[in-house]
């Protein structure tokens, strides 16, 4: 007799359609294999479900029947504000404006820079007084004036102030010398005065030591010709004009234009030498300083700059001498001295520790003179300046060599600053 | 250039369509078929599988795991599982659309190294074996899918459809029973290895 098949409960299912899977707890496991090895029944369920399960499991992928991407014009999902901010565009943008600011900035400060270094950071009256002096030297101005009325403001290196007032009406000559508060020099010149200009001179020379100001020597000259090379001091003083050799014994004269309606009469002025020349060993290489003519080959336009020991020597006695100055000057219009006449040939300066202070902050060019010694001795035998005054010069170069490192840097970083913005701006466009 | 998946993920995460593109058409037809396989019509597995990755491209800041082909799939059930429940309570519309002649998309295999008369052979096994997927009831027939043709185990398919563990062993009993019974029917269609022996 055939044994009755018996059809697996919905719970026998249940659990081979579990133990198929390997979801059944061990327990549950152990007791259905038991199970299966006594019930061919529930064997034969079993292997009917496998492959029940297998006949679903390889259905064959399906291709895809056509593509799911998404509309990147629909789907594009908003970016935050301040992811926008950090795109590689607004980057480049950003840092292609910052670099163009800097490099202006850059290029504009070794200018201004380069500018101030070349005014060696003199005030406006200071840079008007180098105009017509280098370190070392002698400013000389002219003040031609019908009423021998001339006012001439020199201003020294170190902020020493000059203010030359004439009344010649009154044939006296004052010129009263400030450096800072001291007033060092006050010059009278008395005597007849011709109609001609009045010329003084005004010299800066060391004191005996190093860190003493310069002291302001003016000297009362005459000239008929104003030269070349206006030197303008503050507007209420004279604006010199032109220089021209004093012609008496170690004199140095030269004119201090006065800015007024009678400059136009005046003569055409001839340009001279600015001559940083040695300390002379005496004074009388200023006995003849070259003429006008002598000057018409330099076009320079500089202004003939003397030495001070003349000044000082005539400041005390020749000033004071009136009319005997006068003539003296006149007699030596012509005839220049050796010395100066070589180094207007050269057109080298030489070294003339005449003037200090210019440029330099020790108020000294060169070596200072013994204190023992008095100021002629003192002056003829100071050494040459030549070092200190290139010194100045070669910084003046270096400074300025910088500044153009400087605007060049200052270029590239604009150019590559350019680039970038505009790149970061094509970019933030396309996307 | 070639990135990985993980790139295209992070440069998707940032709002890269591009590159969330690039795993549409990595998954794409895994994803249809998972979804041909439930909805059992091209039509509505087409329009589950294009809703399903725009819900992933929309929620892609939710993806932590490792496995994104599995993150996608598991969305591709919920909205396949969800249009199935909508159709649910519109009765009418879900007979509407069991009335309409629906293509096979077993007719469109991916393509394999045989000759033509085999796989017209598989397409129409593939064909049967849908057919009797298909008269599973939705409930069946979701967690059929998800045992036999994706192969999640119990507890995720319980997570997928929110039922009990209990729930999801018995459900997926009946629809193994039933599918039995059916393709014993197409037994002449079936390769020599899986003619079920008629008990």
């Amino acid at each position: 007799m055939v044994a009755p098949h018996t059809t697996p409960s919905d719970h026998d299912l249940e659990l081979l359609s579990a133990y198929l899977d390997g979801e059944l707890a061990h327990r549950e496991r152990i007791s259905l294999e038991q199970r299966l090895d006594r019930e061919t029944e529930l064997r034969a369920a079993l292997d009917d479900l496998r492959e029940t399960v297998m006949i679903v499991r390889d259905l064959p992928p399906l291709k895809a029947p056509r593509n799911f991407t998404l509309d990147p014009v629909l789907y594009r999902r908003p970016i935050p504000w301040w992811q926008q901010l950090f795109t590689l565009g607004n980057v480049l943008q950003f840092s292609g404006a910052v670099g163009t600011m800097a490099a202006l900035l850059l290029i504009v400060s070794a200018f201004m820079l380069g500018s101030n270094s070349a005014n060696d950071g003199t005030s406006a009256p200071e840079a008007a007084f180098e105009q017509v002096a280098e370190p070392g030297e002698i400013a000389m101005f002219a003040s031609p004036t019908r009423a021998f009325e001339a006012t001439a403001t020199l201003y020294a290196m170190n902020q020493a102030t000059a203010i030359a007032n004439s009344n010649t009406d009154a044939a006296a000559f004052d010129a009263t010398l400030e450096t800072q508060s001291e007033i060092y020099a006050t010059k009278e010149i008395s005597g007849t005065m011709t109609a001609e200009s009045l010329l003084f001179a005004v010299t800066a020379t060391p004191w005996p030591t190093q860190t003493m100001p310069p002291r302001l020597t003016a000297t009362m000259l005459s000239t008929e010709v104003m030269p070349m090379g206006a030197v303008e001091s503050q507007a209420d003083t004279v604006g010199g004009q032109a220089f021209e050799e004093s012609t008496s014994e170690g004199a140095v004269s030269f004119a201090a234009g006065e800015d007024t309606a009678d400059d136009a009469a005046l003569p055409t002025p001839q340009p001279l030498i600015v001559m940083p020349s040695p300390m002379p060993e005496s004074p009388t290489m200023l006995q003849a300083q070259p003429s006008a003519s002598d000057t018409e080959d330099d076009d320079t336009g500089e202004q003939w700059v003397g030495t001070p020991e003349a000044a000082l020597d005539m400041a005390d006695s020749d000033v004071a001498a009136g009319d005997e100055n006068a003539t003296a000057m006149r007699e030596a219009q012509s005839t220049p001295s050796p010395a100066l006449k070589e180094a207007t040939a050269s057109q080298t300066p030489t070294a003339m520790p005449v003037a200090s202070g210019i440029g330099d902050e020790t108020n000294s060019v060169g070596a200072a003179p013994p204190a023992d010694m008095t100021d002629g001795q003192q002056d003829a035998e100071a050494p040459t300046p030549i070092e200190p005054m290139m010194a100045v010069r070669n910084a003046n170069k270096d400074d300025s060599r910088d500044y153009t490192v400087l605007a060049f840097i200052g270029v590239m970083l604009l150019a590559v600053s350019l680039v970038a913005f505009m790149v970061g701006r094509r970019r933030s466009r396309r996307a | 250039m070639f990135m990985d998946e993980n790139d295209l993920i992070q440069a998707a995460k940032c709002g890269d369509v591009e590159s969330f593109n690039q795993l549409v058409l990595l998954y794409q037809d895994t994803a249809y078929t998972v979804a041909y396989r439930i909805m059992g019509e091209t039509e509505a597995a087409a329009d589950a599988t294009q809703e399903a990755f725009i819900s992933a491209f929309r929620k892609l800041h939710q993806f932590r795991g490792d496995n994104f082909k599995a993150w996608v799939m598991r969305i591709v059930t919920n909205v396949c599982y969800d249009e199935l429940r909508r159709r649910k309570r519109r009765p009418t519309d879900s007979i509407e659309e069991m009335h309409e002649v629906q293509s096979s998309a077993d007719g469109n295999l991916h393509s394999q190294q045989e000759n033509p008369e085999t796989y017209v052979q598989r397409s129409e096994l593939s064909a049967a074996i849908q057919d009797c997927i298909n008269d599973l009831p939705d409930d069946q027939r979701v967690i059929a899918v998800l045992a036999d043709v994706q192969e999640y185990p119990y507890q995720e398919i319980a997570e997928i459809t929110g039922l009990a563990l209990g729930t999801v062993k018995s459900r997926l009993s009946r629809a193994r029973g039933k599918l039995r019974e059916c393709l014993r029917g197409v037994r002449e269609l079936l390769p020599a290895e899986y003619r079920l022996v008629d008990k």
